[in-house]
C-alpha cells in the first residue's frame, strides 16, 4: 500500500513553505494596496492623470444662398521637444524642413537642446518654453539657479492637416503638433464689415463674429484620463468625459452675389472718383440687408496686416459714421405734410420766395442750386427744391417735423446688430435754433448714418412702416437644423400706406426727364429715389469743395423689391465740374447695381398677381 | 533471541498499539496534508486562472477602449480632412478668384444682365388657360384629350 507523498515530512514542510510564500505574497499585496496605498499613489496621482480638452469647432457664417463666408479650418501648431530627439532621426530633418517650408539651418537651430534658469520663465519668447496643454509635465521644483530644459520650441503654427500627415509619417521622435481651429474667410474682403473677424487670441473681435459669438463659439469638451510613461493616453482609464458641442451656424441675409456686385461697384467708384469713403446698402422690403459694403475695406484673412494708420478702414462706416443726409431728408417733411393733410399732391408752393415769417420771425429760406418757380409737392422732390422743403417744414412746425424725422428712423439707433451703430444727431425741437426749421427739412443741421438714410427711404418702399434693419436670417445647429429664424420686425409706422404710395409716385419723377437723377433711371422700370448733395464741414466752415453725394431709391416703384442707397464722401476732385453731386456720382452707381440685380433677384417691372387657385377638371368645362 | 515482529508481520489486532489511534492519527494527518496540498494547488490554479482571466479581460477592455478611441480619432481626422477640402473648394470659388481665372484662361464669361431675360408681363395663368381652352372653344375639331383648365370666377 502506498504511503502517499504527504507522508513525508519534507513534503509537509514544502506545503507549509508554499503556503507561507502564498501568505507572504498576500500580505505584501495587502500592504501595497491597503496600508501603503496613499504613499505609493501620491506621486502617480500627480503624473498619470491628464485632462484632455477637446476644442469645439466654431460654427460657420453662411450667406443667404448657403455659401460659406466664414468657416473654421483645423490647423496644427507644430513644435519640438529638442531633448527627445534621436540621432537616428537626423537624416529626416531635411525632409521635415522642406515640408514645413523652414530653412534647414533654422530648423537645426531650433532643434538644439536649450536650458533656462528656473526663475527665467518666458525669457525666450513665445516660440520656446513648456509644452502647451495637454503635454505639460509638472516640472520639479528647484532653486533659482537650477537649469530647466526647454521642452517646447515652436516650428510652425499653421500646418495643414495634409502636411501634418506627412510630418507624422516621418516619425521623428520629439516632433509633435497640437491641433487648433483657425478662422478662415474664403471670400477674403467680401462683406468684411458685416462678418467681422476672430483675432489671434481666438476672441471674436467685430461684426457678426462678435455679435453672434454666443451661437458660433460652441462648447469645449474635455475628458479626464490617465497616461502611460510615454505620455500616451490610456483610454481604459478615462473617468469623465464631456463631449464637445460644435458651434451653431449663422445664416445671413447677405447674398454673396449681390454683395459682390456692390463691392465691384465700389471698386469702380474708387477708381473713377477716388473718394475718401463710400458706402452702399441694398436691402429687401422686409428690412433684411442683402449687401452692405464700404470703401475702403480690408481682407478678413489679413486683418492683422492693416497698418495702424489705416485702421479706420476696418470701421463699418455705413453705421458708425454720420453725414448730413442732404436732400434725401426732404421725403420727411413732404411725407409729414401729406400725412397731416396740410398739403395735397396738387398743392403748389412758391419756391422763389427768399424770406418767410414763422412764429413771429422773418426767416431767410435756403438758397436754391438753380432757379425754381411755383412747384407742386412732387416737383419739390423731383427738382429738389430747398425752399419748397423749408416751407413744408414750416407748415409742419418744429414739434411735428421732429416727430416725423424720428418716425423715419433719424436720431436713434435702428438696432442694426453689427458695426457699432451710432444714433446720429437730431436735437429735440426745443433746442433748435429758429433758423433750423428752414434747414433741417433740406437735410442740414441733422446728421445720420448711411443706414438711417437707407431705412428712411425703405419706409416709403415698405408702405410707411419703419423696419428694423437685420442681417441674420437663421441660426442652425451642427446638424443643419434651424433653431431660430429671424423675421420682419417693425419699429413703428411712420406714415400711412396712402401717403407712402403718394411719395413713391412723386419720387419716380426724380429719375424721369426734368428730375434731378435721370442717371438713375432703369429702362423698363419705374425707379423711385432721391438724390442728395450736402456740403462737408471742413476747417470750421461749410466747404464748397467737399461734398457728400448720395442717392437712395427703390424699384419697381409700384411694387418695390429692393432698396439701394449709395453714399460717396468727398469725391469732388475727380467729379465733373469739381463738385460731387448725387446726380453725377451716386445715381449712376444706383443704376448699374439695379440693372445687375434685375436678373439675379428676378425683379419684374409689373407682373400681375397670379390667381391663387387653378382648377383643372378632367373631361369637361366649368360646372 | 526472538526478534520483535515487524509491523507487517504482526496482525493489527495483535499489535501492541492495536487498540491505540496511532495509525488513524497518521492517516488523518496525511489526509489533511494531502487535502491541504490539493486545495492549495487547486487554489493556486483557480487563483492563477482568475488572475489570467482578469488580466485578459483588462487587456480586452484596454484594447477595445483603444480601438474605440482610435476609431473616434479616425472619424475626427476624416472630418478635419473633409473640412479642409471643403474650405479649399470654397476659397477657390471666391468671386475674385473666379474673375481672375476667367481673365487668365480667357474664358470670356460675362456677368449676367437683364438683356437675355424676357419678362412675360401678362397674366401667365390666363395665357395658359387661353391656350389650353383654345381648341375647345374654337370652331374647329376639339382636341382628343379632355383636360380643361378653369379659372375660378370665369
Amino acid at each position: 500500500m502506498s504511503k502517499g507523498f504527504a507522508s513525508s515530512a519534507r513534503m509537509a514542510f514544502l506545503g507549509g513553505l508554499l503556503l507561507l510564500c502564498y501568505a507572504a505574497l498576500g500580505a505584501r499585496l495587502v500592504w501595497l494596496h491597503v496600508v501603503d496605498r496613499e504613499a505609493l499613489l501620491k506621486p502617480l496621482a500627480k503624473v498619470r492623470p491628464m485632462l484632455i480638452p477637446e476644442a469645439a469647432r466654431r460654427g460657420d457664417i453662411l450667406d443667404a444662398r448657403g455659401a460659406r463666408l466664414a468657416t473654421s479650418r483645423s490647423e496644427i501648431l507644430l513644435g519640438v521637444d529638442p531633448h527627445s530627439l534621436l540621432p537616428r532621426d537626423e537624416r529626416k530633418w531635411v525632409e521635415l524642413a522642406a515640408l514645413i517650408e523652414l530653412p534647414e539651418a533654422e530648423l537645426r537651430d531650433r532643434f538644439q537642446p536649450r536650458f533656462r534658469r528656473a526663475g527665467a520663465r518666458g525669457e525666450e519668447g513665445d516660440d520656446a518654453g513648456e509644452a502647451p496643454v495637454p503635454f505639460a509635465v509638472p516640472a520639479a521644483r528647484g532653486g533659482e539657479d537650477e537649469q530647466w530644459p526647454i521642452t517646447w520650441v515652436k516650428l510652425r503654427e499653421d500646418v495643414s492637416e495634409s502636411v501634418y500627415e506627412r510630418v507624422r509619417r516621418l516619425d521623428i521622435r520629439g516632433v509633435y503638433g497640437i491641433r487648433h481651429y483657425r478662422r478662415v474667410y474664403p471670400s477674403n474682403e467680401l462683406a468684411a464689415h458685416v462678418i467681422g473677424y476672430v483675432n489671434r487670441e481666438h476672441q471674436a473681435a467685430a461684426g457678426i463674429e462678435a455679435y453672434a459669438d454666443f451661437y458660433l463659439r460652441g462648447q469645449q469638451g474635455w475628458r479626464v484620463g490617465e497616461r502611460d510613461g510615454r505620455n500616451r493616453e490610456l483610454p481604459q482609464f478615462a473617468s469623465r468625459e464631456v463631449p464637445r458641442r460644435d458651434g451653431y451656424s449663422v445664416v445671413l441675409s447677405i447674398d454673396s452675389t449681390v454683395q459682390d456686385i456692390v463691392e465691384q461697384e465700389l471698386v469702380q467708384l474708387a477708381a473713377r472718383f477716388e473718394p475718401r469713403k463710400a458706402s452702399i446698402v441694398v436691402s429687401d422690403l422686409d428690412g433684411f440687408v442683402l449687401a452692405l459694403a464700404n470703401y475702403p475695406s480690408f481682407n478678413l484673412n489679413e486683418f492683422n496686416r492693416v497698418p495702424k494708420a489705416e485702421e479706420a478702414r476696418m470701421k463699418n462706416a455705413a453705421v458708425a459714421d454720420i453725414y448730413d443726409p442732404g436732400s434725401v431728408f426732404k421725403i420727411v417733411p413732404a411725407a409729414g405734410a401729406l400725412e397731416e393733410r396740410l398739403v395735397t399732391p396738387q398743392t403748389v408752393l412758391d419756391c422763389t420766395v427768399s424770406r418767410l415769417a414763422h412764429r413771429g420771425r422773418l426767416l431767410s429760406l435756403p438758397a436754391e442750386d438753380h432757379k425754381m418757380g411755383n412747384l407742386r409737392i412732387g416737383e419739390i422732390l423731383s427738382h429738389s427744391s430747398n425752399r419748397g422743403a423749408a416751407q413744408l417744414g414750416m407748415m409742419l412746425g418744429e414739434e411735428r417735423l421732429e416727430r416725423y424725422a424720428r418716425a423715419f428712423g433719424f436720431g436713434a439707433k435702428l438696432g442694426f446688430p453689427v458695426g457699432g451703430e451710432v444714433a446720429g444727431i437730431l436735437h429735440p425741437h426745443q433746442r433748435w435754433y429758429p433758423i433750423d426749421i428752414t434747414r433741417i427739412p433740406m437735410g442740414h443741421s441733422v446728421s445720420s448714418t448711411v443706414l438711417q438714410m437707407h431705412q428712411a427711404m425703405a419706409v416709403i418702399a415698405a408702405g410707411g412702416v419703419l423696419l428694423r434693419p437685420q442681417v441674420i436670417r437663421e441660426i442652425r445647429d451642427a446638424a443643419n437644423e434651424t433653431v431660430y429664424r429671424y423675421g420682419r420686425t417693425e419699429i413703428g409706422r411712420a406714415v400711412s400706406p396712402r401717403t407712402a404710395a403718394q411719395i413713391a409716385a412723386m419720387l419716380v419723377g426724380v429719375t424721369r426727364k426734368g428730375g434731378t437723377a435721370l442717371e438713375a433711371s432703369i429702362e423698363g422700370f419705374d425707379v423711385a429715389g432721391k438724390t442728395g448733395t450736402s456740403q462737408k464741414f471742413v476747417d470750421g466752415q461749410w466747404s464748397k469743395k467737399h461734398h457728400i453725394a448720395s442717392f437712395s431709391g427703390f424699384f419697381p416703384a409700384a411694387q418695390p423689391k429692393v432698396v439701394i442707397t449709395v453714399i460717396v464722401d468727398d469725391a469732388d476732385h475727380k467729379a465733373p465740374g469739381g463738385v460731387a453731386y448725387g446726380r453725377t456720382v451716386a445715381a449712376p452707381s444706383f443704376k448699374r447695381i439695379g440693372e445687375r440685380l434685375i436678373p439675379i433677384l428676378d425683379i419684374r417691372a409689373g407682373a400681375a398677381a397670379v390667381p391663387a387657385l387653378l382648377v383643372a377638371r378632367q373631361g369637361g368645362g366649368a360646372r | 533471541m526472538k526478534s520483535p515482529p515487524t509491523r507487517a508481520a504482526v496482525p493489527r489486532s495483535s499489535a501492541p498499539f492495536a487498540t491505540s489511534d496511532f495509525y488513524a492519527v497518521r492517516k488523518d494527518t496525511s489526509a489533511f496534508v494531502n487535502q491541504l496540498l490539493v486545495w492549495l494547488l487547486v487554489t493556486i490554479c483557480l487563483g492563477g486562472s482568475a488572475g489570467l482571466v482578469t488580466v485578459w479581460m483588462r487587456h480586452q477592455i484596454s484594447a477595445t477602449a483603444k480601438a474605440n478611441r482610435d476609431l473616434a480619432a479616425q472619424l475626427a481626422r476624416y472630418d478635419r480632412l473633409f473640412g479642409e477640402a471643403r474650405t479649399q473648394v470654397e476659397t477657390e470659388q471666391a468671386s475674385d478668384k473666379l474673375r481672375h481665372l476667367n481673365t487668365t484662361l480667357g474664358l470670356g464669361l460675362v456677368p449676367m444682365n437683364q438683356i437675355p431675360v424676357v419678362h412675360v408681363t401678362d397674366n401667365v395663368v390666363e395665357r395658359l388657360a387661353r391656350r389650353a381652352n383654345a381648341g375647345v372653344l374654337a370652331d374647329g375639331p376639339a382636341p382628343v384629350a379632355g383636360l380643361r383648365v378653369t379659372l375660378p370666377g370665369l
